[in-house]
């Protein structure tokens, strides 16, 4: 279209080069068949007014029929499209009328608004030329119209939908970046700054590194490794959750996604679009979670939807033997291959939303150990219900299965105990009554026939009847041991009970020429039996008496001293002494002796080891052979 | 002195009935002897002579463990038979179970416990303390 000189000047240039423009113009000039083509054709309207007689305008008929109108019906009069066009866009059109005919430079150009016959908006292009007289005042006015409706409802439709962007952005929170990978030039948008509690003019000038210096720097390298997968096309975005720090000094987390849109001829990254989300608070639940979960006392891990680790306890790491180390972000089938494609079907049953339990389980470990779980796998779900992944919750009852064995046994143990119990009751009850009647028999025996006193058979007779009735003694002794008193002990007085002992033995420590020293404190009290305690000192002070040697002045010497909750009562004797290092483990045990002495008879010291034990105590020994022996008693101690 | 006029065995032993008849009459414990073989023995024939006031034993030496009536289980039907008499009760048994001991002791009417074998010479000792209390 003729718009300035310029452009004019341009086609008269051109017109001299084609033919066929040439033979057009010339056409034009003589043919209106041509200039009405061109007209209809090739316009949307077109009009030419009379300045000087400004009522007075001519329309063509392309003019009319574009709004609506029948052409035969419109008189030609510059008030006709007056009416029907815009009004606001009626100032536009006369304040660039005016400019125009001030100043031929400046174009008469706009787009404006008509009401269509039927109500509707026509948008017009509308271009304008004054045409000037010799003395350059305006005379007439030449103009076309360009119906660009479809265009601008196309602009509008964009207009809308870019608004719409606009507005899911400022909907979701979302920051906004685009950055040029080649040049570093960086568009944030205000909310990008807002995040970390900036406006957007404060950070200029904005580059990438705007987003460098306030990124932390651990994850900006995590971060570039994860860029660098999306720029060799291994990933379809980019996606990162990195930390970055606020204004107020915080760390925040944003959730950084983005995709490249551009590429150059070289097939390198140009240009590239993303935003940022904040996920601070989503984090920090995780976050949350994850210490939870490492401080259960149990066995628990979290995983992803890829069953990579999020989080897992201490315990979890013992129960399957997993060496110290990081291992969230880890594939679970990378940490424990055996036991994951084990239950790999379980997984996966796990994340399509079923909880799947187990109460026993029979593990074969790699080094043929056996270990039994219980475990129980539950999905967990993100904010938008869906399955982010599965949490494992098992326990080693590896123990419990052994204890319930264990115990199984030991009521087995128990039943047998009371049999045997039984059992020696009545061994020892029948025993003891056929052992009286020899006894009596042989005593009555005796008396009848005094000659047969020297009688050797009758004499052997005699010692094995005493012996049968002395291990029968003992025999229930050992049956009667009550390891249940330890509930009821009394308070005695130590020295006492020693003194009680000592004069019980007197006469034969006199005979064994032994001296008996009780330098046991009379304060000192413990807890215990009676009965067991005096047995329990007789039993030693007649060991010392027994065990004298010939070789010297024989002494048995009692003390006693306090050791945390024990009395120790120490009995030491400068005796024969025995060989601990071959009696050691069978010095307490029952019909064992040491020494060739007529009187040992063995039992003592397993009936006192066992006495003192069902008093809550304990007893050492010390000894040389032909030195002496010292034996600790400890004994509860009453503070009281 | 007195002088025991029946001694009453129950126990359900032959050997301890042959044998301690034997000692009594070696240290001539008593003028005649009343034997039983079992609680159940005792209490009837005891119950008899007690309704027909016939001559009851000065003396019974009772075991524990018999069959039928065992020796507590005589003791305490014994007991609630009316008697102006008293007669001096010892229980004789192989039992060494302090539970028996002291079971023994919560009867006022058992004089002693005694454990078997009775010897000559424990006899006599028993012998004697009947003659001084008495």
């Amino acid at each position: 279209m003729i718009q300035d000189k310029s452009h004019m000047d341009q086609g008269t240039e051109s017109l001299k080069q084609n033919y066929l423009k040439k033979e057009l113009y010339t056409l034009i000039k003589k043919d209106d068949l041509i200039f009405d083509f061109v007209q209809e054709a090739g316009l949307d309207g077109l009009w030419f007014w009379d300045l000087n007689n400004p009522e007075n305008e001519w329309m063509n008929a392309k003019f009319w029929t574009t709004l609506g109108y029948n052409p035969n019906e419109m008189p030609h009069t510059s008030s006709a499209w007056q009416d029907i066009i815009n009004k606001d866009d009626l100032k536009l059109v006369y304040q660039n009328f005016a400019k125009h005919c001030k100043d031929p430079s400046h174009p008469y150009d706009q787009v404006v608004r008509y009401t269509h016959k039927h109500g509707h908006t026509i948008w017009i292009q509308c271009r304008g030329l004054v045409l000037r007289d010799d003395k350059g005042k305006p005379r007439r006015m030449i103009g076309a119209h360009t119906d660009i409706t479809k265009l601008k409802e196309v602009e509008l439709q964009l207009q809308r939908q870019v608004n719409r962007y606009h507005h899911v952005i400022e909907g979701t929170n979302l920051g906004t970046w685009e950055w040029n990978v080649q040049t570093g030039e960086t568009i944030f948008n205000e909310r990008w700054a807002e995040i970390i509690g900036y406006k957007l003019s404060e950070l200029e000038p904005i580059s990438i590194n705007t987003w460098v210096e306030n990124s932390n720097p651990d994850d900006l390298k995590k971060s570039n490794q994860v860029l660098q997968k999306h720029f060799e096309g291994k990933t379809s975005f980019y996606e990162f959750e990195a930390r970055m720090k606020h204004k107020n000094g915080d760390w925040i987390w944003v959730l950084d996604r983005g995709k490249v849109v551009s590429w150059d001829t070289n097939g390198n990254p140009e240009w590239m679009i993303g935003s940022h989300q904040e996920i601070t608070k989503k984090k920090k639940d995780y976050e949350r979670n994850r210490l939870f979960i490492e401080q259960a006392p149990s066995a628990i891990a979290m995983f992803d939807n890829s069953m990579c680790y999020l989080a897992a306890s201490q315990e979890w790491f013992n129960v399957f033997k997993i060496d110290k180390q990081e291992i969230v972000g880890k594939s679970y089938y990378e940490i424990s291959p055996k036991i994951a494609t084990k239950w790999e079907i379980n997984h996966k049953k796990c994340l399509s939303g079923k909880i799947i339990k187990n109460n026993a389980e029979r593990i074969q470990n790699d080094n043929g150990s056996v270990q039994w779980l219980s475990w129980e796998f539950r999905p967990w779900y993100t904010n938008d219900n869906k399955v982010g992944g599965i949490i494992i919750h098992t326990s080693d009852i590896t123990k419990i299965k052994r204890e319930q064995e264990l115990k199984s046994l030991l009521e087995v143990a128990e039943k047998q105990n009371k049999r045997l119990k039984n059992f020696a009751h009545i061994v020892s009850h029948n025993l003891k009554s056929h052992s009286g009647n020899f006894e009596m028999l042989l005593d009555l025996f005796a008396q009848e026939n005094p000659e047969m006193q020297d009688n050797e058979i009758i004499q052997l007779f005699k010692t094995a009847s005493d012996h049968l009735s002395k291990t029968i003694v003992h025999l229930n002794e050992v049956v009667l041991m009550n390891t249940s008193v330890k509930d009821n002990l009394t308070e005695l007085n130590l020295r006492q009970a020693a003194n009680k002992a000592i004069e019980s033995v007197l006469a034969i420590a006199i005979e064994n020429e032994v001296i008996i020293n009780n330098n046991i404190d009379p304060k000192l009290n413990v807890l215990g039996v009676s009965a067991y305690l005096d047995s329990i000192l007789l039993n030693f002070i007649t060991n010392g008496i027994k065990y004298s040697t010939t070789k010297r002045n024989s002494y048995v010497t009692l003390s006693a001293d306090l050791q945390d909750d024990y009395v120790v009562v120490n009995i030491e004797d400068n005796g024969l002494g025995i060989d601990l290092k071959r009696h050691r483990s069978k010095l307490f045990g029952m019909y064992k002796t040491f020494h060739n002495n007529k009187d040992a008879r063995g039992i003592g010291l397993f009936i006192t080891k066992n006495q003192v034990e069902a008093i809550g105590g304990k007893i050492e020994v010390y000894s040389t052979v032909d030195q002496g022996t010292t034996f600790k008693i400890y004994l509860k101690y009453e503070k009281n | 002195m007195k002088k025991i006029d029946i001694a009453c065995i129950i126990d359900d032993d032959p050997i301890f009935i042959f044998g301690i008849k034997k000692i009594m009459e070696l240290i001539g414990f008593s003028k005649s002897f009343m034997i039983f073989h079992n609680g159940k023995e005792a209490l009837n024939n005891l119950k008899a002579i007690v309704s027909q006031e016939e001559k009851l034993p000065d003396v019974i030496l009772l075991d524990l463990n018999m069959p039928i009536l065992d020796g507590w289980q005589f003791l305490e039907e014994f007991i609630k038979v009316p008697c102006k008499k008293k007669i001096i009760i010892y229980i004789v048994s192989s039992s060494v179970d302090p539970e028996d001991v002291l079971r023994a002791e919560s009867y006022q009417e058992v004089s002693d416990y005694i454990v078997k074998p009775v010897s000559v010479q424990k006899l006599k000792e028993i012998l004697n303390d009947i003659q001084k209390a008495g």
